[in-house]
């Protein structure tokens, strides 16, 4: 199921909710998580039984190495590194097993990666990364890890472990494309005593928020993706571009992969919320950002969390103290300390979207980008130079450069080779053709104009939102744009607004285009 | 005195997103409960029983495809699309007089899976006589595509995913179905919006600039025009389902004939040159298309009831480009009589044993292609 069917939001959600609360009254915290524990596997389950072994099997041993590692005394310290072990190799080999088919995608041909592409199972990257952090932390002992697994003395123990830990890898609205959540974010709000219960303001602001995800994916997204496909299929097949449709066609891109992204986080928030539970928020208005650094403190947040949690500090570490054990240089200490760390960061965030070299390339580009704006910013010259340029000025040079070059990165990323990715961009500057501007590109204009005026100058939903806290805030980050002296209340107003856009998004929902993020 | 207001008025009062979901949720249901009740294409055991005008293939014949399927009266159906959209139930008539109640259940667009749904749709339901089926450019594809907007929700087993039927086109359908029985506009607007289509179309193809740059095309291609293709049979998954569903028409005692549509000669170097046409069939266009046809004829060959026709040898009539609309769809009046009563011309039909000389023939034909267009003041500058 995907949040935008109708018998999802119309009958499985009204019926789940309900099922929740009655449950929840009647029998408690560990009743009230055990149905949602079967609410999310009916909810995964139209993927295919199969699909649905995989997930289970993968959260039972999952669920018995974090017990073992936390059940086992410090003595047994290479017993417990070993059992880590095993558990992450299993984790990460079967994603890397499912979604790369060992990487025979760089050499296969495209039929193959069709094929490999079809067979991945759903939500296996997130619910890989949900585990990977829980295992990390079932080894550090973080007290809400052994706290979620309890005593384990007895079978019934055992059980309610199991309930408890299925129910935070499977909960439905983080399954299948996030957010990435960690157990300290999950189980005190379990732990509440209000958990279990359906309450009014928890529906206003997840009916909210579904509206908002509901809007950007199918009135922006959606609409944005028409001409987005057209221009991409047409460079996949060398057809000549004017270089108006070819900047059009980017932009849409842009755009589009952000409002179906960010729209499918607003849902899952929001309906993780209906469910009393604060999920992280993920999205942040990345597109207001003034610099790559900021930019990934606002887009993916959950994930850039957790790759620099276990990725790239352990890099930097290993790096920093390798240079300092060896007495290299300054530059040497940057470049184990910080470059390649951050460098491996981006290449493994590309490849994690799959084996192609278009990946790899926005991966390298992604990382020198960074790496160069790093430095920059830790140059005396930029430090002199700000201290001369208002901030205001910078913030808008920041974007101006974010808004050129970010773009033509998702081009990279969404075209089908690194081929077409260099044809389309030849396109830009030489395409065939006058500035002619067809029907179809003027329809294109449309909800392309839409959605920079929701980037640029609406507040995101977390701002609109802010004074009920819809979400765990992953990085705080200033807010930019226009300051909006509205705020979101549940009265008669607010509700009469997104209400009428809840009914706009019904007119779409006959289209179901899966959501982009669904394919990774 | 202040009158005092219920209780439960007051206790939604002061919650406007459950009156805002209440809302919704009824709105929903009351409309999406109409639409299923009444049933407008047919789909439920229940609801409105529907009529659906033979006499035309409407543009959203993709809707109906069960009714015709399911329709006992039916004796011979077409399944095609663009280039037979043009046939009315008289011209089946007529081509084949033996069969009552004819159906044309052809629609715009079809790419590949959405035909092979479609053919299943009949061999589940239907107890027809008589099959047209056309071998379309899409059965050489590697992969398949489903049309855009195929309702293939309407016809798989699940009832989940149903409720994506209730949309603006559905609810119209289903008021209409009320009040006249067919789901679809009056036929008049119906015929009026066909032939507006065909018309523009042919108005964007036949001018002297396409015919231009189609001169242009046949120049570059013709030494690349024949590059052998590599494609084999069980590469062809879309064409090796049509061979399964065809024996299994037979099966049922039916008559299946696999007709090839009339293309012009100009359209493989027309599709070489734009790209876009064929969604990437490259040099390898013609040969994989006459390697298609090959695996037809022979995968068949052992299928009592089933035949394959081609009318692409009658040179006159695919050289000229006056015969056409634009180079995959015929026009001209003598070409759409022949090309709709096809299955009645032993010498039309190909066979193991002529399928050799029919590929030589096209790849010379085609190979030595001189640009022709009766119905334009322009011709091949080797002319």
């Amino acid at each position: 199921m995907i949040f935008t069917d109708p018998f999802f939001l119309f009958v499985f959600l009204p019926l789940a909710a309900l099922t929740f609360h009655l449950v929840g009254r009647r029998h408690g915290t560990n009743g009230a998580l055990a149905t949602l524990l079967v609410i999310s596997i009916l909810f995964y389950a139209p993927w295919g039984a199969w699909m649905t072994a995989i997930l289970m099997l993968s959260v039972c041993v999952n669920f018995l190495c974090g017990g073992a590692l936390v059940a086992l005394d410090d003595e047994r310290a290479s017993m417990r590194k070993l059992l880590l072990a095993a558990g992450e190799i299993f984790n990460f080999g079967a994603l890397i097993w499912f979604k790369y088919h060992l990487f025979a995608g760089l050499v296969a041909d495209a039929e193959a990666r069709d094929v490999a592409a079809w067979v991945v199972p759903a939500g296996i990257s997130f619910y890989t990364f949900h585990q990977a952090a829980f295992l990390a932390d079932a080894y550090a002992r973080e007290p809400n890890v052994v706290l979620l697994l309890g005593k384990m003395k007895n079978v019934r123990d055992i059980l309610t472990g199991f309930i408890r830990y299925s129910a935070f890898v499977i909960f439905f609205p983080q399954l299948v494309i996030g957010p990435i959540t960690y157990v300290k974010e999950f189980l005190p709000q379990v732990a509440s005593a209000r958990f279990g219960r359906i309450f009014y303001v928890n529906v206003s602001i997840g009916f909210t928020l579904i509206a908002i995800g509901m809007f950007k994916k199918l009135v922006l997204a959606d609409n944005l993706g028409i001409y987005s496909d057209s221009v991409f299929e047409r460079a996949s097949l060398r057809v000549a571009l004017t270089p108006v449709e070819s900047w059009v066609g980017i932009a849409s891109y842009y755009l589009q992969l952000y409002f179906d992204f960010s729209g499918y986080s607003d849902m899952a928030i929001g309906l993780a919320r209906i469910f009393g539970l604060r999920y992280p928020i993920n999205f942040f208005s990345p597109f207001k950002a003034v610099g790559i650094i900021d930019y990934y403190r606002r887009w993916h947040m959950t994930l850039t969390r957790v790759i620099s949690r276990f990725l790239f500090t352990p890099l930097s570490l290993a790096g920093t103290r390798l240079a300092a054990r060896k007495r290299y240089g300054v530059m040497a200490v940057k470049i184990l300390g910080l470059w390649l760390p951050l460098m491996i960061n981006f290449e493994v965030i590309g490849l994690w979207h799959g084996a192609i070299w278009s990946f790899v390339v926005f991966g390298l580009i992604h990382g020198i980008w960074y790496v160069a704006e790093t430095e920059v910013r830790s140059s005396k010259r930029w430090k002199k130079w700000r201290k001369t340029v208002p901030g205001v000025r910078r913030a808008i040079y920041g974007r101006i450069i974010l808004l050129l070059f970010m773009p033509l990165c998702f081009a990279l990323f969404r075209a089908d080779s690194l081929e077409t990715a260099v044809y389309l961009g030849q396109q830009l500057f030489a395409g065939a053709g006058a500035m002619t501007v067809s029907a179809e590109l003027q329809q294109a204009l449309k909800p392309l104009v839409a959605g920079f005026v929701v980037v640029y100058l609406l507040p995101n939903s977390i701002e609109l939102l802010r004074n009920y806290r819809p979400g765990i805030l992953t990085y705080q980050n200033p807010s930019y744009g226009p300051h909006w002296p509205v705020r979101w209340r549940p009265n008669w107003v607010w509700t009469a607004f997104f209400g009428a856009i809840f009914v706009v998004c019904i007119y779409y929902m006959y289209r179901q285009p899966p959501f982009l993020y669904q394919g990774f | 005195m202040q009158a005092r207001l219920p209780n439960f008025v007051r206790y939604f009062f002061r919650r406007p997103t459950l009156v805002a979901i209440v809302s919704i949720w009824l709105g929903y249901a009351t409309v999406a409960g109409f639409v299923i009740g009444v049933d407008p294409y047919d789909v439920y055991p229940w609801g409105q029983r529907v009529s659906i005008p033979k006499n035309f293939a409407p543009f959203e014949m993709i809707r109906v495809v069960r009714v015709a399927a399911r329709d006992p009266q039916t004796e011979l159906v077409l399944i095609g699309t663009s280039p037979t959209t043009i046939f009315r139930q008289a011209d089946l008539a007529k081509a084949y007089p033996g069969y009552k109640s004819p159906w044309n259940v052809s629609y715009h667009g079809s790419a590949g899976t959405d035909r092979a749904r479609t053919i299943d749709q009949f061999v589940q339901y239907s107890s027809a006589k008589r099959y047209l089926i056309t071998l379309d450019y899409f059965y050489a594809k590697p992969s398949s595509e489903v049309r855009d907007s195929y309702p293939d929700f309407q016809y798989d087993e699940t009832p989940l995913n149903d409720l994506r039927m209730v949309n603006s086109v559905a609810i119209k359908a289903a008021f209409r179905a009320l009040r006249s029985g067919s789901p679809f506009p009056d036929a008049v607007r119906t015929e009026n919006q066909e032939n507006g289509f065909r018309e523009g179309e042919k108005r964007r193809y036949q001018t002297s600039e396409k015919m231009r740059r189609l001169a242009g095309w046949i120049d570059q291609y013709r030494p690349t025009i024949a590059t052998p293709s590599s494609l084999r049979c069980s590469q062809m998954p879309l064409l090796q389902e049509l061979l399964t569903q065809t024996r299994a028409l037979t099966k049922k005692g039916a008559r299946v004939d696999i007709l090839i549509p009339p293309y012009s000669l100009g359209l493989y170097y027309e599709w070489a040159g734009d790209p876009l046409l064929h969604r990437g069939g490259g040099d390898t266009l013609l040969m994989d298309q006459i390697a298609m046809r090959r695996c037809a004829v022979l995968g068949l060959a052992h299928t009592p009831g089933a035949h394959v026709y081609s009318m692409d040898l009658d040179f006159a009539l695919a050289s000229d480009l006056g015969n056409f609309r634009d180079p995959a769809h015929i026009e001209s009046q003598t070409g759409l009589r022949r090309f709709v009563s096809m299955a009645n011309y032993p010498e039309l039909e190909l066979t193991p044993e002529n399928i050799d000389s029919y590929a030589t023939q096209i790849r010379k034909a085609v190979q030595n292609y001189k640009l022709k267009n009766s119905a334009l003041p322009f011709n091949s500058r080797r002319d």
